[in-house]
Formats: C-alpha cells, structure tokens, sequence
C-alpha cells in the first residue's frame, strides 16, 4: 500500500469518527435518536392511539416535567381540542394537524418552564395563557 | 493551485454547508434535550440559541415534517459521502468503494434497523427517501470524476 492511499485511509477513517461525533449529538437525553419531540408517523395502527392517555391536566410543573412525552402529547391535544380546535376535529387529516400542534405546544411549554423555578405552578395554567396568547396553536 | 481551491470550495459547498444547515435545523427547531445543546451550551452560545429558536418558533410546520425530523438525516449521509469522496479524489475504486459506501450504509442500516425494532428511534420511510438521496446526489454532482471505476 503506498504511502498516499494510507493517508487516505487515515483521513477518511477520522473523517467519518467526526461524524459519528456529529450524528451523536442528535441523540436525547434519554437515548432517543432524534430527539424525543420526534413525532411518530402521522397514520398507522401504531400510532392512532397518540391523544389518548393523558392525565397531566391538573399537574404541576414538577409533575409535568417528570412525565413521559407520550403522556404530556395527549394532554396538550386534550386542551386544544378543548379549546381553540373544538369543533375542528371531523377527519384524520384534522387529527394530523392536531398532533403537530400539540406537538408545538408540548415544546412551549417545555420551553417556558426549563430553567425556571416555577415547579409550583399548575402546567395548565401555563398552557393556557400560550394557547390564548399565540395564534399559532389555532386549527 | 487551481486542484487544491477547487477541492476547497467543493469540501465547504459539499461537506461543510450541509452538515452546517443540518445541524441548524436541529439547534433552532429541535427540542432541547439533545446532546449537540449540551455541547452549545458548554461553549457560551446558549443565549444566541434562545434568541433565534425563539423567532424560529414563529415559524409554521405545517407539512414540514420532512424539513425538520427527515432532511437532517439526508443531509448527514450527502455530507459524508461527499467528504469520503473528495479525500478519495471523486473516484469510485477498489480502495475508496468501502469508505464512500459506509455513510449510507450507517443512514440506511440504522433505518431498518429502526424499522425492526434493533434500532432505537422512530422508523420513518421518509427518512430513507432522504437518505438515499443524499446517498446519490454526490455522485451525480461529482459525475465527471467518479465515472472513473476500476
């Protein structure tokens, strides 16, 4: 082998070590590739279920952040289908649009109350006051 | 001296740009508990992520699934591929085949193996669409050059 192809050799092998690297830092916290907002697909057996479930209506922030994503989805599609998407809801593409929404509010939330010490406050409150005052979350 | 500028522009349009604007949708719009925010955060661009992940927020995501949770992956694999063919001088040969052929056989292994459940993650066909795109598209653009096998 000569001397120019095992540089290349060594170069494509830290090359790729690099991107390993870089392909690692997408991995959550909890070991999730991708990130754990990652929604599921949209239409399936496996995922027609995903609004069902929630129980974090009247939970606290701490309760809130404790809580596994799934739990926390179903939640925040309980208060916008409770809200600004009642009467929105006739078709699976509706249920779609909903989920991408929920999703949206899952990360506000999650986004208000990181480094926060609000772990007191009632997370609905705080669902709430972003769904009235974005109309991001509007069907 | 016009090889070496021109492997430079190439690394930065081909390698450097799409890794870039890969990691970018992941820092603006993806949640914060990925690692590559630990990494941010350590190096002080915590506040500028904040501001402009604020704004970003405004975006809409309707239909933009893709853009944000599948182009990454695509890409990663361009990125890759394009880097492992310009260290091997945009030839496809017997040396150079494994090294240019290892980014989509990561993207696209770890995607079936996500289909069965080997994989951790979230098995999405639109994640393999992207990457084998992103598999191809390196050579089409280095066609000239890698139309050379052995």
């Amino acid at each position: 082998m000569n001397k120019q192809k095992m540089i290349r050799h060594v170069v494509s092998l830290l090359g790729l070590l690099l991107f390993v690297f870089i392909a690692v830092g997408s991995v959550d916290d909890s070991g999730e590739s991708g990130g754990s907002t990652r929604p599921t697909r949209p239409r399936g057996s496996s995922s027609t279920q995903w609004f069902q479930g929630g129980n974090l209506h009247k939970a606290t922030v701490s309760e809130w952040k404790n809580a596994s994503y799934q739990n926390k989805l179903a939640t925040s599609a309980d208060w916008l289908s409770a809200t600004k998407w009642k009467g929105h809801l006739t078709s699976p593409d509706d249920f779609d649009r909903l989920k991408l929404k929920a999703q949206m509010l899952v990360n506000a939330v999650d986004e208000v109350i990181s480094g926060q010490q609000v772990d007191y406050l009632h997370v609905a409150e705080i669902a709430v006051a972003l769904v009235n005052m974005s109309n991001d979350f509007s069907p | 001296m016009k090889r070496p500028l021109s492997n430079s522009l190439s690394f930065f349009m081909h390698v450097i740009m799409p890794i870039a604007f890969g990691g970018l949708i992941y820092l603006l719009f993806r949640a914060k508990s990925l690692l590559m925010f630990r990494w941010a955060c350590a190096i002080g661009l915590e506040p500028y992520l904040d501001y402009m992940r604020a704004y970003c927020a405004t975006f809409s995501i309707d239909n933009s699934h893709w853009f944000f949770y599948s182009l990454p992956d695509g890409l990663w694999v361009y990125s890759l591929t394009a880097f492992m063919l310009l260290v091997w001088g945009r030839k496809l040969s017997r040396s150079s085949f494994f090294w240019v052929s290892i980014g989509p056989l990561l993207a696209l292994g770890g995607e079936i193996g996500q289909a069965f459940g080997v994989v951790i993650g979230t098995f999405d066909p639109t994640d393999i669409i992207l990457c084998l795109i992103g598999s191809f598209l390196p050579h089409v653009v280095f066609f000239p050059k890698t139309s050379k096998y052995i």
